[in-house]
């Protein structure tokens, strides 16, 4: 059964949402246990490596040509011609260009010829996977001798781009892309392209192992603008300590040491770029992605560790937070303030947490809703993990909170990026765990799934006056509100039970109360002892039709049937059809399968330990077919008699094995039924149906097994 | 001349039991082929130049929702001297996401991209290895792609076989193959804190091999050569490496021996890897003593097959001079 589930978009169980403390153009750094890239639609277009720059060079193209293009011209010339279609066009539009227009056309075909390296996915169709591709013929002359010839400044940067970049992927050497880099880059100014072309040197240089320059580069690039974050923070690896030192020693200012810090912290270690970063500037925006990303990594790591294990690291980061937030010169106190609280929740220190907490809620904005909702989510959290008891007046304090938690839940409010669904089954989790202890298993049931809880008709009869009250207190409608059945669920329930007790007219009474459910339709007969147990064929051609009522109704009739002695047989083979495909072998099974017994079992060992017994056995369908072969009049009655009670002998062998070590015999044993139909009613009908449907049959008349 | 009869006796007993000899081969598996002077000579002396070389990996993109060829091998050196197996390694994941309706076109871009790679080496082959650890809820699809793949390509193909694949083979099924390949390694829980190793240990395998002699397909086997580190951080594995051995480790600068391996003292990079304070460095080491235990142990279970190929992990990654060619034709020979 499922009570607070994590249906609602975040999987991690984290509380903390970056969104409302760090800026979103770090979006994709996001801590995310499964991603490497927390995605959402407003990153998409950061993380595709070939559109990334596409909307910056077409503005860049846009004003440096004045408007004699329309943004769609632009679009498909730059990003989707080929060179054939780059020439018609050019051929209509040209007479009416400009001096820019006309250096447009000519640089494009250069572009386009330099696109089929530096542009390509992985593609099935790619005859060529072993890239780089085959070395275009003449374009490093090309690209060199249009630089000679070309004076304007803005395509000169573009040729200059395109020499480093061809350098980059068609140097052996490793010098070349240095060498074209630095020949030109001194006449530009440092705008995207130059950090483009400054990306495509640090690779030339990683690919030399001169790592230190390399990261030194990347971090530069990833400092110029959010575009460059992502191929930069990529790109970004020291190998060994001594170059990591060095490339520290690289930056220029406190600016440039903080970004390497940065970029360490994002990947390999928060807590000590933290240090770091706080001591060259505490105001630093890139602070905030740092600890938004601790927070996250051990919000996750105290989920997955087991209590008695402590986490020295998460101690360590907690004494670093406290003396950042401490701190009066921070950019964001309440956010430092609110980490602290939480990080000490994290590692059970719940009084410094509430100190915390308090200084934070002092500094909500009160017109912040996202903040005062992450206030609100974390504080719950902590309150709920302090209660010692739950009386009166707790329940009256959790009123607030609970209907808070619930409406989230159902969408009745809504905080976009608040990660309430771990909370929600947290705070359900102590309250239920708390009501257990102080033994009241009514209330613990509305929160938490008691174990056992419905094998007990009183305590099912006592959810079930709660649910029905007209007038209820507030702290009973929280209940209600987050109990996950229905009263009709639970009567449905009780007549089920009655069933296999065997006592029809009361299961009878409990099915009356159970609207919708009683009128479901059965997918196939239940009566009907079909001699394969085969479910969709059942299913496909069900005979006769009955709802969870009417089968009740015809069990009822049967035993009256069966007690006034009438037609013996063939009312009790009806019987024993319906106890049989009550059990897991049989076709009705979508009739005991509930939300309480579990809607998904499709093994023995999958129902709850609890019902498994009553699900399994085959001791009333066996009652039947025995009453069936004693009334049996013909020796075609009796041979399926002796059939059916077969089946059930092999299931109760199968049943031996559940929960057990070792697995049944691919063939089972044949056991007495068989040894009888084979030895008594060889000269019968069914026999030979039994022949021709049943290959354990075959095989034990063949001698296979014994 | 007359020859006494127990003689005779001997005689028919070893014809009667003669299989031809296992040949040894070396699997390849990193992106660039470019096999230097001494693998060039251990696959010519030890493998009879049969080479099993991994072509490229197959593996599911999470934003585009579709299979792709990822980390295709380049290839950087002759292969018309060597007997070529292309291998392809499937990630679980592709058939836990693929539709059952798409395995035949993957099946068939599969083969295409081989033809294509085989063609532009300029080489020939002689089958398809599929390296796969399929589960019991993908081996449809899994399976349903290698039938497809054989309409598409008409070499053998073989496919590899964990050992958990033939203990509990009714539930994870058997491959619609010509031939499997059990790999003999990769057997325990990878994890810091065991002492024995995830690579071979006779307990863990031998939990498995009560069933190997009625696996219904015939057997060639893989074992390794090769020797790693298992990272671990707050008794969580974080990776393994093959490239830091114990003599990295043993820095007593940077590192503190310990029982269960080796503790970082500070935080530090090395290797390209970085490693925090207090992380765990557990060496586990493959050398011709755990060989030959391995060989042992399989070769006694394994049903008899002619000519079986023993397939080395791998060429590029042996970890100690100890395997030299004479030493693997020992192993080999053992089965």
């Amino acid at each position: 059964m499922v009570w607070a589930c994590s249906d609602y978009g975040y999987d991690d169980p984290s509380s903390f949402a970056p969104e409302f403390f760090v800026d979103q153009k770090y979006s994709p750094f996001f801590y995310d246990s499964y991603n490497s890239y927390y995605l959402n639609a407003d990153t998409a277009i950061v993380v595709d490596n070939i559109d990334r720059f596409a909307g910056p060079m077409e503005k860049e193209w846009s004003a440096y040509l004045g408007g004699q293009l329309s943004a769609q011209q632009l679009q498909f010339l730059l990003f989707k011609a080929s060179k054939t279609q780059i020439d018609s066009v050019k051929t209509e539009v040209v007479a009416n260009l400009n001096a820019q227009g006309k250096m447009f056309f000519n640089y494009l075909p250069l572009a386009k010829d330099c696109e089929v390296y530096s542009l390509s996915k992985p593609d099935w169709y790619d005859t060529d996977h072993q890239s780089p591709k085959p070395e275009p013929i003449n374009l490093e002359d090309r690209l060199n001798n249009a630089l000679a010839a070309t004076k304007d400044p803005f395509i000169r940067q573009r040729l200059w781009f395109q020499l480093v970049r061809y350098q980059f992927f068609w140097d052996k050497t490793g010098k070349k892309t240095a060498q074209a880099f630095d020949t030109y880059q001194q006449e530009f100014p440092r705008n995207l392209m130059y950090y483009r072309s400054l990306g495509y040197l640090a690779g030339a240089e990683y690919a030399q192992k001169r790592y230190a320059q390399a990261n030194y580069h990347y971090s530069l690039c990833y400092n110029y603008t959010w575009q460059m974050y992502l191929p930069s923070q990529w790109s970004f690896h020291p190998q060994e300590e001594a170059d990591w030192n060095e490339t520290l020693k690289l930056a220029k200012n406190p600016e440039e040491k903080i970004t390497l810090w940065h970029l360490l912290g994002i990947q390999y270690d928060a807590p000590r770029a933290l240090q770091e970063i706080v001591k060259l500037n505490p105001r630093s925006d890139k602070l905030d992605l740092l600890l938004s990303r601790m927070i996250n990594i051990h919000e996750l790591e105290s989920a997955a560790r087991s209590n008695d294990v402590i986490d020295t690291s998460l101690t360590e980061d907690i004494r670093l937070v406290d003396r950042i937030a401490t701190r009066t010169d921070l950019a964001k106190p309440l956010y430092w303030h609110l980490a602290a609280g939480y990080l000490h929740y994290l590692n059970k220190e719940y009084r410094a947490a509430a100190t915390w907490y308090a200084k934070a809620k002092a500094e909500l904005p009160a017109a912040d809703i996202d903040l005062q909702a992450q206030y609100k989510l974390l504080k719950t959290l902590l309150d709920v993990r302090e209660l010692k008891k739950l009386d009166y007046a707790a329940e009256q304090k959790l009123v607030e909170p609970l209907n808070w938690l619930a409406d989230l839940r159902d969408n009745k409010k809504s905080v976009p990026n608040l990660r309430f669904s771990n909370a929600l089954s947290a705070v359900t989790q102590t309250i239920g765990t708390l009501y257990l202890k102080q033994n009241n298993k009514l209330k613990a049931n509305c929160f938490t799934e008691v174990d056992r809880y419905y094998v007990d008709s009183i305590r099912v009869d006592s959810t079930e006056k709660l649910l029905i009250k007209r007038v209820k207190t507030p702290f009973e409608k929280v209940m209600v509100r987050y109990y996950p059945l229905t009263a009709p669920d639970l009567f449905y329930h009780q007549a089920l039970l009655a069933i296999y007790k065997e006592n029809i007219p009361s299961a009878m009474r409990f099915m009356a109360k159970a609207p919708g459910l009683k009128d479901q339709v059965l997918l196939a007969d239940p009566f009907y002892s079909r001699l394969s147990d085969c479910h969709d064929c059942e299913f496909e051609t069900p005979v006769n039709k009955y709802t969870a009522s009417t089968f009740l109704q015809k069990i009822s009739v049967l035993k009256a049937n069966l007690r006034s002695g009438k037609n013996q047989y063939q009312n009790a083979l009806m019987l024993g059809g319906a106890y049989y495909n009550l059990s897991h072998y049989g076709t009705a099974r979508q009739f005991f399968q509930t939300k309480i017994t579990g809607t998904y079992s499709y093994v023995p060992d999958d129902y709850p330990k609890e019902y498994k017994g009553l699900f399994i056995r085959q001791r009333l369908a066996i009652k039947y077919y025995r009453i069936a072969l004693n009334n049996a009049k013909t020796a075609e009655q009796k041979a399926r008699a002796v059939f059916l009670l077969s089946k059930c002998e092999r299931n109760t062998y199968y049943n031996s094995f559940i929960g057990k070590e070792g697995s049944p015999d691919e063939v089972p044993p044949a056991g007495q039924w068989f040894q009888l139909l084979k030895n008594k009613f060889k000269h019968t009908a069914y026999y030979k149906e039994v022949l021709a449907e049943c290959g354990y049959f075959r095989s034990y008349i063949n001698a296979q097994i014994r | 001349m007359r020859i006494p009869w127990f003689l005779c006796l001997f005689l028919l007993c070893i014809s009667c039991t003669h299989k031809e000899a296992p040949t040894a081969a070396f699997y390849y598996w990193k992106t660039v082929y470019q096999p230097d002077r001494t693998q060039k000579e251990l696959l010519a002396k030890a493998g009879d130049n049969n080479l099993y070389l991994r072509f490229f990996d197959v593996t599911w993109d999470e934003q585009l929702h579709h299979a792709q060829p990822n980390a295709v091998t380049r290839i950087s050196a002759n292969l018309k001297t060597v007997n070529l197996t292309p291998v392809i390694f499937i990630t679980n994941r592709v058939f836990e996401r693929l539709q059952t309706s798409e395995t035949d076109s993957l099946a068939k871009k599969c083969s295409t991209l081989i033809s294509q790679m085989v063609s532009k080496a300029n080489c020939t082959y002689r089958a398809v290895q599929v390296d796969c650890d399929w589960t019991d809820t993908t081996k449809d699809k899994y399976f349903a792609f290698l039938k497809a793949f054989q309409l598409y390509n008409k070499h053998s193909l073989q496919a590899t076989i964990r050992l958990h694949q033939v203990k509990y083979r009714e539930r994870t099924g058997v491959p619609p193959v010509n031939k499997g390949v059990l790999m003999y390694y990769n057997m325990g829980k990878i994890s810091s804190g065991q002492s024995r190793s995830s690579i071979f240990n006779e307990q863990d395998a031998a939990k498995y091999l009560g069933r190997l002699s009625t696996y219904p397909l015939p057997l060639d086997v893989a074992l390794p050569l090769f020797s790693w580190v298992i990272h671990s951080r707050n008794g969580k594995v974080i990776q393994v490496y093959t490239q830091i051995s114990r003599n990295e480790l043993t820095d007593s600068n940077l590192f503190e021996h310990i029982t269960s391996g080796y503790r970082a003292r500070t935080n530090f990079f090395m290797k390209g890897v970085y490693i925090k304070k207090n992380d765990i460095f557990k060496p586990e080491e493959t050398n011709m003593e755990v060989l030959q235990k391995a060989a042992g142990q399989l070769a006694d279970q394994l049903p008899p097959l002619h000519k079986r190929t023993i397939i080395y992990y791998e060429l590029a990654t042996i970890s100690l001079p100890e395997f030299t060619p004479q030493a693997i034709h020992t192993i080999t020979h053992r089965f």
